[in-house]
């Protein structure tokens, strides 16, 4: 389920605020992109309603929420959200054809194994995974939203173009964690070109 | 901002070799304008200490003279050409230049070209070679391709094919100098780590003594694709969107898993539809197919034992922390570049929330544990 972000409560502006930060020191977005974004989304499991989230923390994860917690002993498999939102990403940015997915690689350092079978750059002495979005799938996007996770998550959709000036123009979309990292925040562009 | 750049994949100084699509273009008179066709950006052309340095960044030198292509692999092309060269991990599938056809590489089970055609699907080139690489039966068109036996470089004037690691000589069937990772077959000591030796079972398959002998001597069933350790091969088909096609099966490491690889793949098949390749499956010298890295429902596949992380200066092999914190705070997490696992300690965490830890597995998957094998605090 897709909900409008409650971007008046400070909790989360602070969270998104300290996102943005995070994502123009290593390049990926400028600083003046601000103002460039009109909407704010966030995605939810079912039993949560829209009309609550002022009420929960940004770094609450869902199944505390929507209190589904397993505290049974061993392992428990979380509560996420991004098959949705990869299909979000996927149908919505997938129309066109010039759209690019890039996502901070998650604790992955330049050199490390786990990134040699994966499609990414190296930007800024850093990784990042690329996904073209209409030549992908909803599951590989699931599944480089997924493996992008670290402390954080921070990704943008550019277009193509676009590419030679990562962290000068601003993106189409900047995206980064929600609901510890249970689910994404999504900012669209105010000149969103697809006409979002 | 704007900062270096460099390509992810195999060939390039200081980039881990790719598994994914790799596709290499370099344009004399326009830098790249789509990063999955071409990941080099804007920052590597202008770069003097780049091998993809293109002078002024307009594809002119100094002196506005039009510079040919800088690709240290295909260097020589006029301006205004496009190199290309696709891989699917080490294995080229697609050669050509933009101001002729693109020819597409029609590898048999070891990723020997045997049968390369035209952007129309015409023949151009029919390759057929003996069982350890000697070459048979080469005809079709004047201008030979480069890449033969197992998808290696044949050195013309040698007559070796390079591997990476060593050189080969088809028509002898050795390598030209021993094994270099002969000290690798040795075991450790660690029962679990011995257990993934090196060429099928390190010092412990005889085979592995023989530093010269290609692939076991088994070049049909075996090949050793960098020219360090030999590996098991078997032919596979596959139904993919351009087409139901013949696979192949190219094993950067038996016993390795790789379940992105195929995703990745599937993406690529899209991208070049119409366009028939090869794509690798990993199996174990059983015949298992590796290459499922998923899950069940209920628990994760091997996650690591909490109890060995609590002394960070004694962590399991292989793991390290990453964060902005100390070694075990919530700042960060214990992570096995590896495999991309990561462990994250959560039991300070703020009133309100359940104090746990939080594994991520090599598919990004998440698991918490609340209190089971580990000292609560």
């Amino acid at each position: 389920m897709i909900c409008k972000l409650p971007l008046s409560n400070t909790k989360w502006l602070d969270h998104l605020n300290n996102r943005k930060y995070d994502a123009c020191s290593i390049g990926l977005i400028p600083e003046n992109s601000k103002s460039f974004f009109q909407s704010g989304l966030t995605f939810v499991s079912e039993n949560v309603r829209c009309s609550n989230l002022g009420h929960y923390l940004p770094d609450q994860s869902l199944a505390s929420i929507d209190n589904t917690i397993n505290s049974s002993t061993g392992w428990v498999k979380r509560t996420d959200v991004f098959k949705e939102v990869a299909s979000y990403i996927y149908k919505t940015y997938g129309i066109a054809k010039d759209l690019t997915l890039i996502l901070e690689a998650g604790y992955s350092d330049v050199g490390d194994k786990f990134l040699a079978d994966k499609d990414y750059i190296i930007y800024n002495g850093r990784p990042f995974f690329v996904q073209k979005i209409d030549n992908s799938s909803s599951e590989l996007i699931e599944k480089y939203l997924r493996i992008s996770r670290s402390r954080r998550l921070l990704g943008v959709v550019i277009n193509d173009k676009g590419i030679h000036d990562l962290g000068t123009s601003v993106p189409l979309a900047f995206f980064c964690d929600s609901f510890d990292l249970d689910s994404i925040m999504i900012l669209e562009r105010r000149d969103h070109p697809l006409g979002i | 901002m704007h900062g270096s750049t460099s390509v992810a994949g195999g060939r390039t100084p200081g980039a881990t070799p790719g598994q994914g699509i790799e596709h290499r273009s370099d344009r004399a008179n326009e830098v790249a304008q789509n990063v999955y066709k071409n990941k080099h950006l804007q920052g590597e052309f202008s770069d003097p200490d780049s091998p993809y340095y293109q002078g002024d960044g307009t594809g002119t030198d100094e002196n506005g003279q039009p510079i040919g292509n800088c690709n240290e692999i295909n260097a020589g092309c006029t301006a205004g050409q496009e190199e290309i060269e696709d891989y699917i991990g080490d294995e080229i599938i697609v050669i050509g230049s933009s101001s002729e056809s693109l020819y597409y590489y029609h590898p048999d089970h070891l990723g020997s070209a045997s049968v390369i055609t035209d952007g129309s699907g015409n023949l151009r080139e029919h390759i057929e070679y003996f069982a350890f690489g000697e070459t048979w039966v080469q005809e079709g068109a004047s201008k030979k391709t480069p890449n033969m036996y197992t998808g290696k470089e044949l050195d013309q004037e040698t007559g070796l094919y390079y591997y990476g690691a060593r050189y080969y000589d088809p028509r002898t069937s050795v390598w030209q100098s021993v094994d270099p990772i002969l000290e690798k077959y040795m075991p450790s000591g660690d029962p679990e780590k011995d257990k993934n030796l090196p060429g099928m079972g390190g010092v412990f398959n005889s085979a592995n003594l023989a530093g010269y002998t290609q692939s076991h001597n088994n070049p049909v069933k075996y090949s050793d694709p960098d020219g360090n350790a030999a590996q098991y091969v078997v032919a596979v088909e596959l139904g993919v969107e351009a087409g139901a096609i013949a696979g192949t099966a190219v094993l950067p490491g038996v016993g390795t898993i790789v379940g992105g690889v195929l995703g990745g793949l599937t993406a690529g098949t899209i991208a070049y539809a119409g366009t028939d390749y090869l794509i690798g499956i990993l199996f174990n010298e059983s015949g298992e197919d590796t290459s499922d890295s998923d899950t069940d429902n209920n628990q994760p596949k091997d996650p690591p034992d909490i109890k060995d992380f609590e002394d960070p200066k004694d962590l399991p092999e292989g793991w390290m922390w990453k964060g902005k914190g100390e070694p075990g705070s919530r700042e960060g997490a214990y992570n096995n570049p590896d495999t991309g696992e990561s462990l994250h300690d959560d039991r300070s965490h703020p009133p309100g929330k359940d104090p746990h830890v939080t594994y991520t597995d090599k598919d990004g998957v998440r698991w918490d544990n609340y209190g089971d094998g580990w000292n609560e605090q």
